[in-house]
């Protein structure tokens, strides 16, 4: 078995990985701050929820961990930053800062890889094709969650294959971390490290191993994954009072809902391009005897099929950072042929023919109901919304009593309050009307409410009183609808009424 | 009997010639001082603030412990990433000239282990390398008739002999290194300890290596490994902990060239040197780690050797409890004889060895002693609920004490199962993960340390070696 334990001295490659990363986060913010407008509504959220983490507020750690739809790394990867502003308060910081570092850091990586499997100078058509995606720009510079998402599929692709490859516990460890930061950044990305551990258990069980390798290497591997996710367990018992309180909202999305959820088969000339490529790179694999190849063609077209499956069921939605890595990892399976070809050249001017073919697919116009399609407003948008809506709902509450309280249900809720909302607004995650009315006794209260679309769906407001949106409950009135918004007014509750 | 070279027959050299050097006085006037001033101060602030100094305290805690883990992470990955060990090749090992390896010293310091000398005398005798360029002196104490009666019953190969060491205070292994070394012949020497099984062409690569390396590389540190690592829980927690320390610390420390805390055996050395320095610090028992220190404080750098020792894992849990509060007596010791005076350790180490050398002979300590602290706190917190202790934690730091109980802690017990992965432990991988409890046993050795270093602090807690026996064959 091959070990990587030694390598040649004084080798400047981490260090010079580290400065191209620092530069290219560099440059990326600055051109990101020039486009703050620009910044993703995922982005407004994860800054607000990390600035109330900085302000130890009890919203902050059950916006943390209390919904799979928004898994806390991305959240908790913003806590240096969060001191200097969020979102809400004076600019996009936290977010750009994340999503240019993340987004950095995976070109390198990519680079590197490939430069270690031969690709030569096909690694530049392949990095500029991933630089140059619509989407990867979009999500980088509006402080998104997708370049943290693709560094972490790239980490552990790349480890998955060189691990298959070399056997080195470098790559190992590179897999499993790529693993625990998906499980801990992205709810759609868990079945796709599920595949990656079903492959790897595949290829313990037919790969040669000294004795008791085959189980620690699983320990190595799978270990913080399952830390993360055991401490999301943790955390939700803690502070939620239940360990599966932030996956109750999947359990009741599969209800049937008049709202907008995305089609069955939304997928674009990319995802189909992607997943041809990866296929096809892990037929060729398969006919050459390379099991990395076969390895990673079969990781790198998982994206796309696992896509279907959840949209199918109605958990999917845009832009979904499953469908994102699809295209830089089917060029990764294609660059991989590059390791050991017998004609480098060749080989290499196929990487990057595949790379200006999915950067055709790319820029093409994309079909309007895909799931790339952006989900909801920007923060411009929200920005706006709190701007005009804030006030005119806080005079209008009140106008009927200076003691009034509005509660503002969901993470949508959050971006829309921002970190310092008016006195008046109260964000909750977890609403409960007679906790509500025992904390605030003496007030006039009023719920706000989105519609459930999306993601929106899963908030706990709508798994505790389903229907509320449409029908209210026997502890609402209907007030008034501001856009996508809804404002009831809280009453005592009304026998016969509308049950939630 | 060879005669002690001429103004070197002095055991005790270091704590008279240069007291300052030496554990012999454990607390300086100035640190008496310092120590007794502070606590005073605190004492103070305490019964006026409680809550505010329970928050320094806290505060400067987590950094600690933040920094702690993320230096750990630092050379772990240096320790992967770059070749920091001596490798002699095989080949040039076989080329060497018989006739011009240098005289070699080995020095073997044995108290009261009669059924650990037959074994050790076979290892040594399978060394490869000449016996008429072997030095082996077994150094035994007069009064220890057990293991003096069991040497005169062996027959000793050529180039071994007994040399007695004179009771007298204190009685340490370091004492009796110090009358070998004033009586060894070599040009280079070593330390192995009664139950050690260095492999054999051990000494030839020392010899290649001190060839290789420029002079100002006065000693070599082989990697050390447990033959008994699956004997019990204990031994594998032991050998998790060595895996660790070995494979993912060391060769990160050796590839900055910082200073390296030596281990008690296997260390090699160029015998001038090592004369030079004044042998080791007799009063210190941590001997091998003060030395480490002061070679690096002299200019002088020390070097990992590409070879294993195997040597036995203490099995029997009170006598590793024993073992590890000597370890941790002794880096109090040393951590206090080299900050005596800071400015001049700062000067004479430089700023990154100067850390390095806060971190893991201070830091450890520190750590170790305040972890019962934080864990009864965790207790407190998750078991009973008792909100008050959020007093303690303001927003950030609550932040950062939460990242330091979960990240840092799994960081700590994932680089011990690497540690066990890398040198093919594959077994011992799930063991590593139930680290903790042995955390709360190095701690409980922390503490009897600190009490120890008042009450005794010359105290040799002799580890008993021979509880392992080897499966029998077939």
């Amino acid at each position: 078995m091959a070990s990587s334990a030694h390598r040649p001295p004084g080798s400047p490659g981490a260090g010079r990985a580290l400065l191209a990363t620092a530069a290219l986060a560099a440059l990326f913010f600055v051109i990101g701050l020039g486009r703050a407008d620009r910044l993703s509504a995922d982005g407004v959220v994860y800054d607000v929820v990390a600035r109330h983490l900085w302000l130890n507020t009890t919203i902050g750690r059950q916006a943390l961990v209390g919904a799979a739809v928004w898994p806390p790394l991305p959240a908790l990867l913003r806590l240096p930053a969060a001191p200097f502003g969020s979102a809400g308060d004076v600019g996009p910081y936290p977010s750009l800062l994340l999503s240019v570092i993340a987004g950095a850091a995976a070109l390198v990586l990519l680079w590197r890889a490939l430069g270690r499997w031969g690709a030569g100078w096909a690694r530049a058509p392949v990095v500029l094709a991933v630089a140059a995606h619509p989407f990867f720009l979009a999500e980088l510079l509006g402080g998104g969650v997708g370049p943290l998402v693709l560094c972490g599929a790239l980490l552990a692709a790349v480890g998955m294959a060189d691990w298959v490859a070399d056997r080195s516990l470098r790559a190992l460890v590179r897999l499993a971390a790529g693993a625990a930061l998906l499980t801990g950044s992205s709810l759609d990305l868990i079945p796709w490290v599920a595949a990656l551990f079903a492959l790897l258990l595949l290829d313990l069980a037919f790969g040669r191993f000294a004795r008791g390798q085959r189980g620690a290497a699983l320990w190595l591997a799978m270990l913080p994954a399952a830390g993360v996710a055991g401490l999301w367990f943790l955390a939700n018992w803690l502070i939620m009072g239940d360990p599966g309180y932030f996956v109750r909202g999947l359990r009741s999305h599969v209800a049937p809902s008049p709202f907008p959820r995305p089609a069955p088969f939304p997928f674009s000339p990319l995802d189909a391009a992607a997943a041809s490529l990866a296929l096809g790179a892990a037929a060729v694999a398969a006919v050459r005897g390379r099991r990395a190849g076969v390895f990673l063609g079969l990781l790198s077209a998982a994206p796309p099929a696992i896509a279907f499956a959840l949209a199918a069921r109605g958990v999917l939605w845009s832009p979904p950072p499953l469908l994102y890595i699809a295209g830089p990892l089917a060029l990764l399976a294609v660059a991989g042929h590059a390791r050991g070809a017998r004609r480098p050249g060749a080989a290499r001017a196929f990487v990057a023919a595949a790379a200006l073919t999915l950067t055709a697919a790319a820029v093409a116009r994309l079909p309007e109901r895909s799931l790339h399609a952006p989900e909801r407003a920007t923060f411009t948008a929200l920005a706006d919304q709190r701007g005009r809506w804030l006030p005119r709902i806080e005079a209008r509450v009140r106008a009927r009593s200076p003691f009034s309280k509005v509660f503002v249900a969901g993470y949508d809720g959050l971006a829309l309050l921002g970190a310092r909302p008016p006195d008046t607004f109260v964000p909750t995650l977890d609403f409960d009307f007679a906790a509500a009315e025992r904390d605030y006794a003496g007030n006039r209260l009023y719920l706000l409410v989105r519609r459930p679309e999306l993601r929106g769906a899963l908030d706990a407001i709508h798994w505790k009183y389903p229907r509320i949106y449409e029908l209210g409950s026997r502890h609402t009135l209907y007030d008034s609808d501001w856009g996508d918004w809804r404002l009831f007014e809280i009453v005592q509750p009304r026998p016969g009424g509308p049950r939630p | 009997m060879t005669q002690p070279a001429p103004g070197l027959d002095d055991p005790l050299a270091l704590s008279r010639a240069a007291p300052e050097w030496s554990a012999k006085t454990p607390l300086t006037r100035a640190q008496s001082a310092t120590a007794v001033i502070a606590s005073i101060a605190l004492i103070a602030t305490a019964a006026l603030r409680p809550w505010a100094v329970g928050r320094a305290f806290v505060f400067a805690a987590t950094v600690f412990y933040l920094l702690f883990t993320l230096y750990k992470l630092a050379l772990a990955r240096l320790s992967v990433a770059r070749a920091a060990e001596i490798r002699i090749a095989p080949g040039e090992v076989a080329a060497l000239d018989p006739a011009s390896l240098p005289v070699y010293s080995v020095l073997v310091p044995m108290y009261r282990e009669p059924e650990s000398l037959p074994g050790l005398v076979a290892a040594l005798a399978a060394m490869d390398y000449p016996a008429d360029r072997l030095d082996v002196q077994l150094l035994l104490e007069e009064d220890d008739a057990a293991t003096r009666a069991a040497a005169d019953a062996l027959t000793l190969p050529a180039g071994f002999r007994v040399t007695l060491v004179p009771p007298s205070f204190p009685r340490t292994k370091p004492k009796a290194c110090n009358v070998g070394l004033a009586r060894a012949r070599g040009a280079l020497l070593t330390i192995y300890d009664a139950e050690d099984r260095p492999e054999p062409d051990q000494l030839r690569k020392a010899v290649a290596a001190f060839r290789r390396l420029p002079e100002d590389v006065v000693c070599l540190q082989c990697k050390l490994n447990f033959y008994n690592p699956r004997q019990n829980l204990l031994t594998r927690w032991f050998a998790a902990e060595y895996a660790s320390w070995f494979d993912l610390s060391l060769p990160g420390l050796s590839s900055l060239g910082g200073m390296i805390p030596l281990g008690g055996t296997s260390n090699h050395f160029r015998a001038d040197a090592l004369r030079e320095l004044l042998g080791w610090d007799a009063y210190n028992v941590t001997e091998d780690c003060d030395l480490g220190i002061r070679i690096r404080r002299r200019g002088g750098r020390t070097r990992i050797l590409d070879s294993t020792t195997w040597e036995e894992a203490c099995a029997s849990l009170p006598y590793w409890i024993r073992q590890r509060t000597r370890w941790l007596k002794g880096y109090i010791q040393t951590w206090l004889v080299h900050m005596r005076r800071p400015l001049r350790l700062w000067r004479e180490l430089g700023t990154a060895d100067f850390v390095h050398f806060q971190v893991l002979i201070g830091g450890i300590v520190l750590s170790l002693l305040m972890n019962p602290v934080f864990w009864a706190m965790a207790v407190a917190w998750f078991g009973f609920r008792r909100t008050e202790l959020m007093e303690l934690f303001p927003g950030p730091v609550f932040l950062m004490s939460a990242f330091c109980l979960f990240a840092g802690n799994f960081t700590f017990l994932y680089l011990g199962a690497i540690g066990c992965y890398r040198r093919r432990y594959y077994d011992l991988v799930k063991y590593a993960l139930a680290a903790p409890v042995y955390w709360v046993l190095m701690s409980y050795s922390a503490w009897r340390a600190f009490g120890q270093f008042f009450s005794n602090p010359f105290h040799w807690e002799k580890t008993r070696h021979g509880l392992f026996r080897a499966p029998p064959a077939g």
